[in-house]
């Protein structure tokens, strides 16, 4: 926390590695997706996770060439709505459509994530580096522990949350489309 | 090992503590403006508690289906709120809705789940819109939005965990006590509404 407030040089990594978990915005897609991946099991396990966190990676990247990308967080919205509502009715999808809507939700992220960013401006590759960590750290534990709920109740509860997600995803989508 | 995974991923949450503190005063005060939005009112807090209740009085699969869809439907009430849709006698229908899901527990009405979850989801739509319509503006909207579903879920869990009495001897008998007193104070808060 003492590195959070940038008068260390490891500020722009902790800024990169806080991010996701930051941001509602940006932590409740993670989330979502971390435990529709967990419940839909190999390979897209691992698949979802790695589709979602390059796309994000890739994003973030093209965002700091100062690419702007004024949709994003309309994706970010959607994204909550979907992979929420997903794990609420614990759906399964074929694997290149669930590939398709990690990739497009991982892309929103990656943009949300970096562009703007004052740290990220002031050093780049530092603030990537951290974002990418934070990300695959938050996407491991999240998947870690949904994977080792077996029990019942546990698996009830994470589509209890998955409502949850999909319900905040719901208010701020109506929201951002009010003039 | 687990034990260790549990505290590493609590301690790199806890920044989430902090958020105040880094996303500026709006976005913290915002979640707990948001949290405390279905607790401060005692109307609101009776129909979702009896919304847990009467789930664990059905038991399976209700127990679940209810608090899985009650959030999603009543996001959709919010959305009309939001939106400006008018909704006639919100108040009315909240107050009606506490002496409607008291009555169902207090008479040990054991509709199917389809049914149960239409009477569920009609009055969702009363409490959506009611916080909807008060949702602030764009900045803090997600944190709001995020602890007002937060602790509207805690209600429901509140209310399925009183309710495992059930599996007590006489645990039905107290559920159904419990549904009568939740009607009877939606009774009095209707005729609050009306004689105002």
């Amino acid at each position: 926390m003492i590195f959070a407030h940038g008068t260390v040089a490891m500020g722009e990594l902790y800024a990169g590695l806080l991010q996701p978990v930051l941001h509602f915005e940006s932590l409740l897609p993670i989330l979502a997706l971390a435990l529709w991946a967990a419940q839909l099991g190999t390979p897209l396990l691992w698949q979802l996770p790695l589709a979602f966190a390059g796309a994000a990676l890739a994003a973030a990247v093209v965002a700091l060439l100062g690419v702007a990308a004024p949709g994003a967080a309309y994706v970010q919205s959607a994204a909550m709505l979907g992979f929420g509502g997903l794990v609420a009715a614990r759906a399964r999808l074929p694997a290149v459509p669930a590939l398709g809507l990690a990739i497009v939700a991982g892309l929103a992220q990656g943009h949300v994530g970096a562009f703007g960013e004052p740290a990220a401006a002031a050093r780049p590759v530092l603030y990537v580096l951290g974002f990418a960590l934070g990300l695959g750290l938050l996407l491991f534990h999240v998947e870690n522990l949904a994977v080792r709920a077996r029990a019942f109740w546990l698996q009830i509860g994470m589509r209890v949350v998955g409502s949850w997600i999909a319900a905040v995803g719901v208010l701020i989508s109506v929201l951002a489309l009010r003039p | 090992m687990r034990r260790a995974v549990w505290i590493a991923l609590l301690v790199w949450l806890a920044p989430l503590a902090a958020l105040a503190h880094a996303e500026g005063a709006a976005a913290g005060s915002s979640f707990l403006t948001g949290f405390l939005h279905p607790i401060r009112g005692i109307d609101h807090v009776l129909a979702m508690f009896a919304i847990g209740l009467w789930g664990s009085q059905l038991g399976m699969p209700a127990i679940w289906v209810l608090p899985v869809a009650f959030p999603l439907v009543m996001a959709f009430g919010g959305a009309l709120g939001i939106a400006g849709v008018p909704l006639p006698g919100t108040e009315i229908g909240i107050a009606i809705s506490v002496v409607a899901l008291g009555s169902v527990i207090a008479l040990n009405v054991r509709p199917p789940v389809g049914a149960a979850l239409g009477l569920a989801a009609f009055f969702a739509i009363f409490h959506g819109h009611a916080h909807g319509a008060e949702l602030p503006g764009q900045a803090g909207a997600i944190a709001y939005s995020a602890g007002f579903v937060l602790a509207t879920g805690l209600i429901h869990l509140s209310g399925i965990a009183v309710g495992l009495v059930m599996h007590l001897p006489r645990g039905p008998a107290l559920v159904r006590i419990g549904g009568g007193v939740i009607a009877l104070a939606g009774v009095w808060l209707l005729a609050g509404l009306i004689t105002a």
